[in-house]
């Protein structure tokens, strides 16, 4: 079959590989359908994340029809459409069994490699390097889908793809990050980062009932989106000091809750950003904190900092004086994407959200690369990259 | 302190008992960041030194030697007659008196009854599902059984072990027995954990260096790691077969690099 494999900086190829097949009893084969491209990808493109392989294979956020089943699966059958959710969970450990699923004990083979970096190892996950597992992605024709009896879901064919393609990842994602800010009736939330995640976090926040959400970003496209499909208010942070303009937009509160929607890799143009930046560069240090600590700095006292954003490593000079003299309260973690699923699909099915509105790129799994590039680059107006194999 | 009776209890005991230890009792002395520095510095002093075809250049060889090797085994001869330690105590390796051997320790908690997992475990011939290198084990009565592993390089190691006590849902403990290439014994002890928890799971091996002296336990020591991984990965996969009904693997999943 046709795979997009890693193979090092800015280096992404689509080769002919093996298809994949049934290893373990619980295992099934999807063909895909419809895959994306994600931002947390970009850390692998940009050789941010440890423990990657050349010839591994990416992707993440895939959906398909079953082909093959092990013979531990009784609740699929060949033929079935499925959305595959990108963490791989057992389903029968503690942290499963608690809903937790992107922390279930059981699906990492490497979790002794985890393990010595975090301490614990939490669940494997397509496509994401060994330190998560090492298992083969999505961006291909074909994938082998552990644990399959918990997993997938089927969905309708009512609903096209692009309809729903983005339950595997970005719209519980967006939701989980929205649903940890504990949202009360009038609660202002500020969004850092418009990408697919931040629009997904923007309207998941109205969704929970928040009265405002202000949304930031310095990619015109991506600000125009949040605002026109997503409904937030919308500034563009360049230059600006984001803090004192949330403080005066929300009579000198402060936001009740801040998501981060950027994670490892966000910019900044200030003395520190650029330090933060030539650090990474440098790899002397591995993430960029620069969202983080505004989002430390602007939230209302007793307010809650959301993390959607992927973290890999350590982080340099958080002010976590001002985060303790605020009490705030910190929620992040990879999302519990099995535990969204079925409420989010049915939000669709009613028509409360159509998460297609995000895509802007269209294009098949051979030109992947070129996917990539503009991707990463923003060029095009690129917000999202489908890749049809 | 009255005799320890839970893991709990004993986890406070042994905490209390590694503090009362006397700090050269310790192998392992020097800190993790220090044997990488070891290492680095250690080899790029042993690479210039050799570049340099004097007497100079051998000593800095030499003393390049001496740090890699301190960094790779994380032993320093200096700090151990200085007394000083500069890596962390670890619960889970340490030696056994009189340089007799390793003494290795892990729990583990697992969500599923004691009873279920002692079953399970009490069967040896199960041993392959869970343990990588174990090729086969066959019960050859009176308690006793014959196992095969199969090594990295193509290695069969042959051992006969016995059952040395055997509490129903609650205590399991073995040892080798006759020609053994390596002389050990061990124990799985289960104990339920917390409410709504499961189990917890805990495995102690005993590794009896067979080589003399100061060399044996040296090679003990190197050697150890890999038992003490070896019984974390056991533990994993145990966990993993009686809670997911699979040990999770990518053993043979395609990839760029089996390409056509």
């Amino acid at each position: 079959m046709r795979a997009l494999c890693w193979y090092g900086i800015n280096d992404v190829r689509v080769e002919t590989v093996p298809d994949p097949e049934i290893i373990n009893p619980r295992d099934a084969i999807v063909k895909i359908t419809s895959t994306a491209i994600c931002g947390s990808d970009l850390h692998l493109y940009d050789g941010y994340i440890p423990t990657m392989e050349p010839g591994d294979i990416l992707g993440h956020e895939f959906m398909g029809e079953v082909v093959e089943v092990g013979k531990g699966v009784q609740n699929l059958k060949k033929g079935d459409r499925v959305v595959v959710p990108f963490p791989i969970s057992c389903g029968h450990c503690y942290f499963c069994e608690q809903g937790q699923w992107s922390l279930c004990d059981n699906s990492n083979p490497d979790a002794w490699l985890a393990e010595g970096m975090y301490g614990y190892s939490a669940a494997g996950l397509y496509g994401y390097s060994h330190i998560y597992g090492g298992y083969a992605g999505g961006q291909a024709q074909y994938a082998r889908v552990p644990f399959a009896d918990v997993g997938p879901i089927k969905v309708p064919d009512s609903l096209t793809d692009d309809q729903v393609l983005f339950l595997s990842d970005i719209f519980p994602t967006g939701y989980q990050a929205a649903d940890n800010c504990n949202i009360k009736p009038g609660d202002t939330v500020a969004v850092w980062g418009c990408g697919p995640v931040g629009q997904f976090a923007i309207k998941s926040a109205y969704l929970l009932g928040a009265e405002r959400v202000i949304a930031m970003d310095e990619v015109p496209e991506r600000l125009r989106m949040a605002h026109e499909q997503a409904g937030a208010e919308v500034f563009k942070y360049e230059g600006l000091d984001v803090v004192e303009m949330l403080k005066q937009m929300t009579g000198g509160r402060g936001p009740d809750a801040c998501i981060d929607a950027v994670g490892l890799e966000s910019h900044g143009t200030s003395f520190m950003a650029f330090n933060d930046m030539v650090k990474q560069r440098m790899r002397l240090s591995t993430d960029r904190p620069h969202v983080l600590r505004q989002a430390i700095q602007a939230c209302r006292k007793g307010g809650t900092v959301s993390l959607a954003g992927v973290y890999g490593g350590f982080l340099d000079k958080i002010p976590f004086g001002a985060a303790f003299a605020k009490g705030l309260t910190f929620k992040m973690g990879q999302t519990h994407v099995q535990r969204y699923l079925a409420p989010l699909l049915e939000r669709i099915e009613r028509g409360e959200i159509d998460p297609s509105y995000i895509i802007t790129h269209h294009m098949s799994l051979e030109e992947a690369p070129h996917g990539y590039d503009i991707f990463k680059h923003k060029e095009d107006d690129c917000i999202k990259v489908v890749l049809k194999p | 302190m009255a005799v320890p009776q839970t893991t709990a209890e004993r986890g406070i005991q042994d905490t209390y008992n590694l503090q009362q230890e006397e700090l050269k009792g310790g192998y392992i002395n020097v800190g993790e960041i220090e044997r990488v520095l070891s290492v680095l510095g250690g080899g790029v002093l042993t690479l210039s030194g050799l570049q340099r075809f004097s007497l100079k250049g051998i000593a800095l060889a030499i003393l390049g030697g001496g740090l890699v090797y301190r960094g790779v085994t994380g032993h320093s001869n200096l700090y151990q007659k200085l007394e000083i330690m500069t890596s962390e105590k670890t619960p889970t390796i340490s030696k056994l008196p009189g340089n007799q051997g390793i003494k290795i320790q892990r729990s583990m908690t697992i969500n599923r009854a004691p009873e279920a997992l002692y079953n399970f475990w009490h069967d040896v011939e199960k041993a392959p599902l869970y343990m990588k290198h174990i090729a086969s084990v066959k019960t050859t009565g009176n308690n006793r059984s014959h196992w095969v592993a199969k090594l990295p390089m193509d290695t069969i190691v042959e051992w006969d072990s016995e059952m040395t006590q055997d509490e129903p849902n609650t205590l399991i403990a073995w040892q080798t027995i006759g020609k053994s290439p390596i002389a050990s014994a061990g124990s799985v002890r289960f104990e339920s954990a917390p409410t709504g928890r499961g189990t917890v799971v805990t495995l102690e091996l005993e590794y009896y260096q067979q080589l003399g002296g100061e060399l044996g336990v040296a090679v003990g020591r190197l050697f150890g790691r890999f038992p003490e991984h070896e019984a974390l990965e056991n533990l994993h996969h145990f966990k993993a077969l009686m809670e997911a009904g699979e040990v999770s693997t990518i053993e043979g999943q395609t990839s760029g690099r089996s390409k056509k």
